[in-house]
């Protein structure tokens, strides 16, 4: 009996071992994309989350409003007492007192949807779709090349500081990308003729169009791939491609009728009207009119931003500033891979290989015209430089084919001199060199991950501190200084008073604060801003009082109210 | 076209040396370079003071494109299965060790978290480096 039993043990242990032994790389791969699920989500899992950022605030604001008033239009009643727009201290289109966002819809309904489940879910849906991201791009990248250059390529590209801080905030940049190399590995298994089902047709026009929901520009990377569906136009089913175009079409159509509910036109998005007042590019753009032709000449406003916004750019580039900054924003930022990428682009061209060919031009049309589109606005100088900086999350699509090119050349290596030992240690060095970079540049500096990560958890400890105040309270704080990252009560931005001399300054704040709780607000001063304002009521207001009401080593919250008589 | 062919034909003796040169000129020039990358992160001031690296990154540019220009035929390899032995982990190990112990020294600071990042990225090159160069 107990030998029978034995055996059986023994069976399903060798069983374990040759399952484990047969798919070892996909066991790894599923741990590993574990972890890199925690590392996306670290700010959420360790309770350091809030939407810190200024376009993350926009877009928990605008979230919040859909859910509460079912619009995507946010206004605030008491905004019109007030000269200055202390209510609206965060992005979005202002037009007659009220607030229309400059996010795209995709993450405003991503977020609304993630806060109906919960107040930290948009942040996992952020993370998840990071990982799923990075997991398609493995897929991607061993449709293209091989299982090596795709795992090589994956584990420098997830681990990259980019994609790290910005799948750790409430920004649309991981998730556009993401469903972009979601779309474009259902589109590769049609382009490498390896399935050409209806399925792969529908679901690269179901997930290009949601990263066009999720970020506007991401249908320009979609018509690039217009070269590569012409090379290979034999493997691909005309109906079958029809069909996937009127589901793309369909899928983008929802983004007209919005844009025509809020703007009066299709193809006006809130950023173009955001940027449009004043005229800064064209003294041809239009004025904003309410004439018959008001719609004409919205449409019309919109082609000719699109025109100074990216042909005009182009047209007029300045070399200079072009090679400058292409050190800050992908030299600096993968030093030890960039050599590698061109050397691997000069590989492909040198081996023909049809679909690394196929790639290797869409991949360099994007970034060079991204690079150019992007890049040469103004003369960068180091200080300007932050590591966590606007340009590096706009630049994923581009960071992930320098990796995936860079790969591809170590794999080159690695296979042309076979026989000579010291090439791989060569490698090992370079995998040694980009990960030291990569960690540094995420952990250390004054923009750097885990700076932002203190900050964000300061900001969190507040929120769970005002969580305590009566429902109708405001805060008033700078924006420069935790506002952004107060979700819990509604806040009052002092920043937003434009006046110079700083004791006007005061004057005009503690008026506010007067007509606020005169309507029976209760108010709290967020402190240690530029403008030391709880000092001011303390020395020069007779009718006011301040109290402490809470103190920390980086911040003091004291409630405003009117002495008793 | 001809002449650079016949160029090409007389002096194919000088351009094998001339490419085999070339060839260390590329393997030295990456090493020196990605060695710089790294001692860059922790003395930044030798780079400012004695060495420009952006002459060696050219230099490694030029060699490599040069290693990848086919002017003369190549023989085609036939790879073979390349298996792990004891030696290979061992110094995939020692790598591994020295990467996690550059990050420590960089990021001590930042408490027990420091520690969890070294020992990921000692790991992370000791798995690269396996699937790398092994197949089985």
């Amino acid at each position: 009996m107990i030998y029978k039993s034995n055996s059986k043990i023994k069976r399903i242990f060798e069983k374990i071992k040759f399952f484990t032994l047969k798919n070892k790389l996909e066991i790894f791969l599923f741990f590993f994309f574990i972890l890199i699920f925690i590392i996306y989500s670290w700010d959420t899992i360790t309770d350091s989350q809030c939407p810190f950022h200024f376009d993350a605030h926009e877009t928990w604001i605008f979230s919040k409003n859909l859910i509460q008033n079912k619009s995507l239009i946010y206004s605030d009643s008491l905004s019109k007492l007030f000269e200055h727009k202390v209510f609206y201290h965060f992005g979005g289109y202002l037009s007659n007192n009220k607030l229309y966002t400059i996010r795209t819809y995709g993450i405003i309904f991503l977020t609304s949807f993630g806060l109906l489940l919960g107040n930290k879910v948009p942040y996992y849906f952020v993370s998840l779709l990071g990982t799923i991201g990075v997991t398609f791009f493995y897929l991607f990248a061993k449709n293209i090349f091989n299982k090596k250059i795709a795992l090589i390529s994956t584990i420098i590209f997830s681990l990259s500081y980019p994609m790290i801080n910005w799948s750790n905030q409430l920004i649309n940049n991981v998730p556009a990308f993401s469903l972009f190399i979601t779309g474009l590995y259902f589109a590769s298994n049609i382009l490498t003729n390896k399935n050409n089902r209806l399925s792969n047709y529908i679901l690269s026009a179901l997930f290009f169009a949601l990263s066009f929901w999720m970020r506007y520009e991401y249908l320009i990377f979609i018509l690039f791939l217009v070269s590569w569906i012409y090379i290979t136009r034999k493997s691909i089913k005309l109906k079958y491609f029809i069909i996937s175009i009127l589901v793309f079409i369909l899928l983008l159509t929802p983004i007209f009728f919005i844009n025509y509910y809020l703007h009066k036109s299709p193809f006006t998005f809130g950023f173009i009207e955001a940027r449009q007042i004043p005229v800064k590019l064209s003294d041809k753009m239009i004025k904003h009119e309410t004439s018959k032709n008001g719609v004409l000449n919205k449409m019309i406003n919109t082609f000719l931003w699109i025109y100074n916004n990216f042909l005009l750019v182009l047209i007029r580039f300045d070399f200079i500033i072009l090679i400058n900054n292409l050190k800050y924003y992908l030299y600096d930022i993968f030093p030890g891979l960039i050599i590698f990428s061109i050397l691997g682009y000069l590989a492909i061209f040198k081996e023909k290989g049809k679909n690394k060919l196929n790639f290797a031009i869409f991949s360099l049309i994007s970034s060079i015209f991204w690079i150019f589109k992007l890049i040469p606005r103004e003369l960068l100088k180091p200080e300007n430089i932050k590591i966590d900086g606007p340009i590096p999350r706009y630049f994923l699509l581009i960071y992930c084919t320098v990796t995936l090119i860079s790969a591809s050349f170590i794999f080159y290596l690695s296979k042309k001199f076979e026989k000579i030992k010291i090439i791989h240690y060569l490698i090992i060095i370079l995998l040694i060199t980009i990960t030291i970079l990569n960690t540094f540049s995420l952990l250390t500096g004054s923009g750097g991950t885990i700076s932002a990560h203190n900050l964000k958890k300061q900001a969190h400890k507040i929120n769970l501190y005002i969580k305590d105040f009566p429902d109708n309270s405001i805060i008033v704080g700078d924006r420069r200084f935790f506002l952004h990252g107060i979700t819990e009560r509604k806040t009052l931005d002092l920043s937003k008073i434009e006046v110079m001399e700083k004791k006007e300054n005061c004057i005009v704040a503690t008026n506010y604060i007067k007509t606020i709780i005169n309507f029976n607000y209760p108010v709290y001063i967020i402190e240690k801003n530029y403008l030391n304002l709880t000092n001011y009521i303390q020395e020069n207001e007779k009718n006011l009082a301040v109290k402490k009401v809470m103190s920390e080593d980086y911040f003091e919250i004291y409630k405003v109210f009117y002495r008793e008589k | 076209m001809k002449y650079i062919k016949s160029f090409i034909e007389k002096n194919s003796d000088n351009i094998a040396l001339f490419l085999k040169i070339n060839r260390l000129l590329f393997l030295i020039s990456t090493f020196v370079y990605l060695l710089l990358l790294i001692i860059n992160q922790f003395w930044d001031k030798i780079f400012k003071e004695y060495l420009n690296i952006n002459a060696i990154f050219v230099l490694l540019l030029i060699s490599g494109a040069l290693f990848l220009i086919p002017i003369t035929k190549e023989e085609k390899r036939i790879s073979q299965i390349r298996k792990l032995e004891r030696k290979d982990i061992f110094i995939f190990l020692i790598m591994g060790l020295i990467c996690s112990v550059l990050v420590w020294i960089k990021i001590k600071d930042f408490g027990i978290i420091s520690y969890i990042i070294s020992i990921i990225a000692g790991l992370i090159i000791l798995v690269l480096s396996i699937l790398i160069f092994y197949d089985q």
